[in-house]
């Protein structure tokens, strides 16, 4: 795993003088920094890299986010989805995963880090306390990673205590690191569920560069677990390649190994994906890149997908292991696929996205605690 | 400077280093120098006094009174102190930016004489040129188009006539010199469109990177070479022949789930009309139905036709498949 080290520091003047700033500042005492008055211009300004993209994330951003921090999650139409907000408290990821989606969907390459928490905690209270009835699952892990650069940020030290004050909510990180530091002594309350996105060791080592090794992660996770926080996986993406079945089969069986299976929340399966201009980046940035040559078409919600057969084998397969090495009551869900691939996968389907939310909403709230949320 | 009346062997048609035009019919120029000669002198550059002179405006318009065995042409002429190597090359730059658009060789020929004889920064030249030519003010863009600027000729002859598209061509440009010939080779004999273009160059290189061969290897396999040799079919045939041959390659499963489709399709014995369609990528699980008849009675054997089927056995390996 890389830890991440800018080699450029940018500040907005506007919040220079916040904890965040001061933090990264003394963090990096020997990173030159700059102070900027426009940010558009900053980001505006045309580089002369060779590759944008690695260049960009060189250089961290310390700005105020002025939009709305909270966001419902983009379901793609025909998907069966849940009730989810994603937070969006940063943008862009040093890792190099070859088909993160942020490549073609960020406009700028640069890390950026939203200094103004403040705003953000007052923005979920007010939407929590708006809809005190409805239980909202919330998570960072749409536009960064959740947890990469924590050591930096002390996000989860703000995050993790105010929604362990939440009854109607509860907060997911969604990483592929092991940077858990900060949510150790943590008091979460089980309003705090730590998810880890899994792979086989082959293609974490193939397809995603810079992140935690498989092993990493299980420790990491096998640690919040003795903290006492409810953790998640997320064996997404599955890759169709030479020996998946090997390589999946023993990550799942190091994962019940490694992790109690009976404080798992969830455990979600989803298939590569990407949009399909999304190609042309993989092909430039990771020429290397295997992902390219699976059976990749375009679905209906134009990005590329395995053929539906080679989707269904790999969901089929995970769910039998993780039945056979975890548990057979553990919730499994897919991630970004139709009612027909559910009920090719596991013979039922829910019947609605409320069903699904329901599925799930159980897990962290049991009947017996739940009270009065209607999902 | 000056106007002076130039003998044409006076001028150095080889130095191109100002040349804009590249691969222009020059059919309608040499047509308006022979009726009514040059109408407006041509711009020359002099490094010193006595040494050829170099066409900084008027190439093709020289070139046709080169043809048409003029002897000397009145001229406007720059000398180096007056005008830099640099300045008189943006001078020809400006001009032609006044009446015309660059085609995609001469933006790249443009370029590659900012980089190799006036040794401009590539951030420079970006940031100054891409626009002027309206390209993306990007490094990869520039490399790619000083790439362009050396390839094969007959490359960028077929670029600038549209036989290839121009993201094929700078695509090209990133393959090795084999990969290359054998892509071009297979375009433009099978005379593909631009989405054509693009999805056989997607397919070749997906090919030969999971099955660890060169673009060449796959692009001349002794199967596509019978289909491009098939002379009883038109260009059009072989094209479609090649594609799908590529496609199989390319999405095994997909085209083997095709053809049992097919076979349970045939098996079902549909009449003369009907047709069954599938979603084309299996996404979705419909099969639909096409029914085309020309009188009452033909509907009425086909749609006795459509309610037998629901009964027959083969429907649901049909429905199986999807």
């Amino acid at each position: 795993m890389v830890i991440y080290a800018p080699e450029q520091i940018y500040i907005d003047a506007a919040v220079a003088d916040h904890s965040l700033t001061r933090r990264v500042r003394s963090r990096f005492p020997s990173t030159p920094f700059t102070m900027v008055d426009d940010v558009k211009a900053l980001l505006d300004r045309p580089g002369w890299e060779k590759d944008p993209w690695t260049a960009g994330k060189r250089r961290l951003l310390i700005t105020r986010h002025k939009g709305k921090f909270v966001k419902p999650f983009p379901w793609s139409a025909g998907c069966l989805g849940y009730n989810y907000y994603v937070i969006n408290i940063a943008t862009n990821c040093h890792y190099e995963c070859t088909y993160c989606i942020l490549q073609s969907y960020l406009n700028n390459p640069m890390m950026v880090l939203y200094a103004n928490t403040e705003d953000l905690l007052a923005e979920i209270r007010e939407r929590l306390d708006e809809q005190p009835n409805q239980f909202h699952r919330m998570g960072t892990g749409e536009l960064a990673d959740s947890l990469a650069l924590d050591d930096i940020t002390g996000y989860a030290r703000a995050l993790v205590p105010f929604f362990a004050e939440r009854p109607n909510a509860v907060l997911e990180f969604k990483t592929k690191s092991a940077c858990i530091e900060n949510l150790r002594d943590l008091d979460h309350r089980g309003r705090t569920i730590v998810s880890w996105s899994l792979n086989s060791e082959a293609m974490i080592q193939r397809e995603e560069h810079k992140t935690a090794s498989l092993e990493e992660r299980l420790h990491a996770a096998a640690a919040c677990q003795s903290w006492g926080y409810k953790v998640g996986f997320h064996f997404d993406p599955l890759i169709w390649h030479e020996g998946w079945e090997a390589g999946y089969e023993a990550a799942v069986r190091r994962l019940f190994e490694m992790v109690d299976a009976q404080r798992i929340v969830w455990i979600s399966l989803g298939a590569l994906r990407f949009p399909v201009q999304q190609k042309e980046v993989i092909r430039t940035r990771f020429p290397r890149s295997a992902l390219l040559h699976g059976e990749l078409l375009p679905a209906r919600d134009g990005k590329l997908r395995y053929f539906k057969p080679l989707r269904v084998a790999m969901y089929k397969r995970l769910a039998q292991w993780i039945r056979t090495y975890g548990s057979e009551t553990l919730p499994i869900y897919l991630c970004m696929e139709s009612s027909d691939i559910w009920t090719k996968t596991f013979h039922w389907t829910p019947p609605c996205d409320a069903a699904v939310t329901q599925l799930l909403d159980a897990r962290i709230n049991p009947p017996s605690e739940k009270g009065a949320y209607h999902v | 400077m000056l106007v002076q009346e130039i003998p044409l062997e006076n001028i150095d048609f080889n130095d191109e280093r100002y040349r804009m035009s590249y691969f222009r019919d020059p059919t309608a120029v040499r047509r308006s120098v022979a009726a009514v000669g040059l109408l407006n002198p041509p711009w020359l550059w002099q490094a010193q006094a006595g040494a050829p002179y170099t066409i900084i405006c008027g190439y093709q318009r020289l070139l046709a009174g080169r043809d048409l065995n003029q002897r000397a042409i009145s001229a406007r002429i720059y000398r180096a102190d007056d005008l830099s190597a640099l300045d008189a090359f943006r001078l020809a730059l400006f001009d032609n930016l006044a009446v015309r658009a660059f085609n995609p060789v001469e933006k790249a020929k443009i370029l590659q004489r900012l980089r190799q004889d006036f040794q401009m920064p590539g951030a420079e030249i970006v940031s100054q040129y891409h626009r002027l030519l309206d390209l993306p003010p990007q490094r990869a863009v520039l490399e790619d188009y000083l790439r362009l600027a050396i390839a094969p000729t007959e490359r960028q002859i077929a670029l600038v006539q549209d036989r290839i598209s121009l993201p094929t061509a700078l695509r090209l440009t990133r393959l090795a010199a084999p990969d290359a010939a054998a892509l071009f080779r297979l375009m433009t004999e099978l005379r593909l469109g631009v989405n054509r273009q693009r999805e056989m160059f997607d397919w070749l290189e997906e090919i030969a990177r999971a099955s660890g061969r060169s673009v060449a290897q796959v692009a001349t396999q002794p199967e596509i070479e019978a289909l491009l040799s098939a002379g009883h079919q038109s260009p059009g045939e072989r094209a479609e022949s090649v594609r799908q041959l590529l496609r199989a390659w390319r999405f095994p499963h997909l085209t083997q789930q095709e053809a049992r489709f097919q076979v349970h399709a045939t098996a079902l014995c549909l009449p003369p009309g009907l047709r069954l369609l599938h979603d084309p990528q299996f996404e979705d699980p419909w099969v639909r139905i096409e029914l085309t008849f020309t009188s009452a009675p033909e509907l009425r054997t086909a749609a006795q036709s459509l309610l037998n089927l629901a009964d027959h056995p083969a429907l649901r390996n049909l429905l199986d498949l999807l």
